[in-house]
């Protein structure tokens, strides 16, 4: 086990730049973990949050009783922020969208409301022709639609807000239907999103951390020399796979029982299958790595390749961005890659789509299949390089060790 | 001497692997990862379209066909309606083609699978129907004589909001990923400004040895530095604006030659800080470059380049701190072409920027003339 050995003694110089990688994943991934599970996710909430979440400013000019209960009407469906009455804070906020619509009221707005007048009876400013700004607006409306309706009816302008008001607190009768199973109670969708990043954080660090020891492993003075040593080729490769494995599945454990921590305990169910799934893809990103390093050897170029896979399939696979929200061009460049077929299983798991046992394991063995297509690539490319002749006409004879 | 040492400078800047890989190639690459993921999301996300709703009638309802009749007289209806039978309504809904479906009988109802922003805006379309009734009711018991007063105006068309328009120009939140993007490559540019002082410190690299005892003047050698350190960023940042705006065909506004200053007096601005850094300590040069990027990096993860609503979220709990951070002062002169049809906000991030390199340079100059050393 002397290359074994070694193989250990290099990564040990490399080993804090994966554990960089894995800290600020994990850094990153708890507290958005922790976040989304405290929001709430059950689907009679999720209408009401949808709401509370939609930002709004109200500048009160008028400052009326009237002028009172329109704000504080929005203020009980919407979160309210308080902004700096000037253009540069109002611009930035509506651009960045932590507000969706900075309303003013100005002077005279209870005279105009007793005399019925609503048409363009508050100032608003929006950035965005956005779903939330197009609620608010919605709203905004039926909130007039009603005390204009009130005030016809009799009623002053201020009866008629509080009216108003009232009327609009009423419910509409809404049946959620689901056409899925509901298997993925055991995977549920914001505990999935661990597992999607995982994508990319798998792929850098792996990359980022195996390919500089693999480089200095296959340095090719080294290499020669290994070869013409007495050690068995076939056990050389065995102990590097050995190493590079024991690597590879270590930081997945990492990652494994760092999800375990956020989920709450062991794993159940399609949980299980994920875990299953994230398996695959880490042997995809260590075949990936052992065929870089087969003919790369300059960190310059590895580091830009580590960016280019990882940051290049996060993006185009749907890691980052959601699958559903790529063009349709991007996704059929991204079939080619592993990580679109490891984020579709990922959605098969978290009930984003239908879940289907068949298509799932086509999923898995497509992922499957670019490792191996790696792992060939790999010993085509290394017996072209260093299983040459050239150092033997140098140096004969040579025992071939090829 | 100036420019012997300036053309010696620029011809091993420009060989450096690492400095073409970050800030030549990973911008491009970076850039194109952007638009490859973004460059739908505003229009897929973001903008609204009708929503798609099927309409089952268990009854006859003349008003309610009179309000979707009156909603699709408009550019972008609030719903796309298909009036149709129960059990095609279910198919549609379950092969995702409509959102909901609205139920017309005594009272509507709404069925839904899913809880996003379609939902909601339909079951507040079905909400305001319960409310006209409630408000009918409530007459009817106050004063029956006035009913058809308040039916009138509960269908007339209610336009509230006097819109007032922000900008005439391309409001793509997305697009600030393309100025953060420039903003990086900036403030990648105080490694450029670090290679200065490790060639002219004598304790960080042979060639600062040889130059120290060199009869050339120090201020001459430390000038040509700096004026090629400052060509080959600004050459970084021409490159980054040209590809990001005639490549991707990001739109910047249309006053693109005041996008390539912006672009390179942030560069300059993040070669000046490294310089800066890179004199006033003795540190080792792996020490400087970790630190220098932290500080880099930091300061792009505050402007948004890593969380899109970092810069908005900031504006909104520490304004001060968006006019001061270099890289969100480089990122806001781009924006502020975008967005304003006035040059006051970007003649103040200018300003910022021109005052951050005086200060810098300046520093960064007094700190190293006269340095000494004991031994080389």
């Amino acid at each position: 086990m002397q290359i074994f050995k070694v193989f250990m003694k290099v990564l040990k110089k490399r080993i804090r730049y994966a554990m960089l990688y894995v800290g600020i994943f994990l850094g990153i991934a708890i507290p958005m973990s922790l976040n989304s599970s405290n929001s709430g996710s059950t689907k009679e909430m999720f209408v009401k949050e949808s709401k509370s979440k939609i930002g709004i400013c109200i500048f009160d000019e008028d400052d009326t009783p009237e002028s009172r209960e329109f704000a504080d009407y929005l203020a009980e469906k919407y979160t309210i922020k308080e902004l700096k009455n000037d253009e540069e804070v109002v611009m930035d906020s509506l651009f960045y969208m932590s507000v969706d619509r900075v309303i003013s009221i100005n002077k005279g707005f209870a005279d105009r409301l007793a005399k019925g007048e609503t048409e363009g009876i508050i100032d608003s400013r929006h950035m965005h022709e956005s779903y939330n700004s197009m609620l608010l607006e919605q709203d905004i409306n039926s909130y007039f639609s009603s005390v204009s309706a009130y005030i016809a009816g009799g009623e002053d302008a201020l009866t008629a807000s509080q009216s108003a008001k009232e009327a609009l607190t009423a419910d509409a009768d809404v049946k959620v239907i689901s056409f899925t199973d509901e298997g993925n109670a055991d995977y549920p969708r914001d505990f999935a999103e661990y597992y999607r990043y995982m994508a990319y954080i798998l792929i850098a660090a792996v990359i980022g951390t195996l390919c500089p020891v693999l480089m200095a492993m296959n340095n090719k003075e080294i290499r020669y020399r290994t070869n013409c040593s007495s050690l068995d080729s076939s056990s050389y490769t065995k102990q590097v796979l050995l190493g590079s494995a024991v690597f590879v599945i270590g930081v997945w454990l990492i990652f494994v029982i760092a999800g375990m921590i956020l989920y709450g305990g062991v794993y159940k169910g399609r949980a299980w299958l994920a875990v299953l799934n994230s398996f695959i893809y880490t042997l995809v990103a260590g075949s990936i790595t052992v065929f870089l390093s087969a003919f790369v050897n300059n960190m310059d170029i590895i580091n830009f390749i580590n960016q280019a896979v990882s940051l290049g399939m996060s993006f185009m696979c749907g890691v980052f961005v959601e699958q559903e929200l790529l063009g349709a061009g991007v996704l059929s460049a991204a079939r080619f890659m592993p990580a679109f077929w490891y984020i579709k299983a990922n959605m098969l798991l978290d009930g984003t789509e239908a879940f289907d046992s068949t298509k799932l394991m086509q999923y898995m063995l497509i992922e499957a299949a670019f490792a191996v297509v790696m792992a060939l690539l790999t010993i085509v490319v290394s017996k072209a390089r260093y299983n040459s002749t050239a150092p033997q006409k140098r140096t004969a004879p040579a025992v071939n060790n090829g | 001497m100036f420019f012997h040492d300036l053309k010696y400078m620029l011809l091993s800047g420009f060989r450096v692997k690492s400095f073409l890989f970050w800030l030549m190639l990973f911008p491009i690459l970076l850039g194109t990862l952007f638009k490859v993921a973004f460059g739908n999301v505003y229009e897929n996300d973001v903008l609204f379209r009708s929503i798609p709703t099927a309409v089952v009638e268990t009854s006859d309802n003349a008003v309610f066909h009179q309000v979707i009749d009156s909603l699709e007289e408009e550019d972008e209806p609030l719903l796309a309606v298909e009036y149709t039978d129960e059990d095609n309504a279910m198919q549609l809904l379950k092969e995702g083609k409509v959102s909901g479906i609205i139920y017309v009988g005594d009272k509507l109802s709404l069925s839904v699978t899913e809880q996003k922003m379609d939902q909601v805006i339909l079951k507040t379309f079905v909400e305001q129907y319960g409310v006209n009734e409630k408000i009918i009711k409530d007459t009817a018991e106050k004063d029956p004589s006035k009913i058809q007063a308040v039916v009138d105006k509960l269908s007339e068309d209610v336009s509230a909001c006097n819109d007032i328009p922000m900008t005439h120009g391309d409001p793509d939140i997305y697009v600030q990923y393309f100025y953060n993007l420039i903003a990086m490559v900036a403030m990648y540019g105080p490694v450029t400004g670090l290679h200065i002082t490790v060639q002219n410190q004598a304790n960080l690299s042979a060639l600062g040895a040889r130059k120290n005892c060199s009869p050339t003047p120090k201020s001459v050698s430390m000038l040509a530095d700096l004026a090629g350190s400052y060509i080959m960023q600004s050459a970084c940042m021409i490159l980054c604006v040209t590809f990001t705006h005639f490549v991707l065909k990001i739109d910047f506004g249309d006053r693109l030659p005041l996008v390539y200053v912006a672009a390179v007096l942030g560069g300059i601005l993040g070669v000046s800080f490294g310089f800066f850094f890179g004199s006033v300590n003795r540190f080792s040069f792996e020490a400087k470059i970790g630190i220098v990027m932290a500080v880099s990096m930091f300061s792009c993860f505050l402007s948004g380049l890593m969380m899109g609503q970092m810069k908005g979220i900031i504006a909104e709990h520490i304004p001060w701190l968006n006019k001061i951070n270099p890289a969100t002062v480089v990122a806001d002169s781009l924006f502020s072409l975008n967005m304003y049809s006035d040059y006051s906000r970007f003649i103040s991030r200018i300003i910022t920027m021109l005052i951050i390199t005086a200060v810098c340079t300046a520093a960064g100059i007094i700190v190293t003339r006269r340095k000494k050393y004991a031994d080389l």
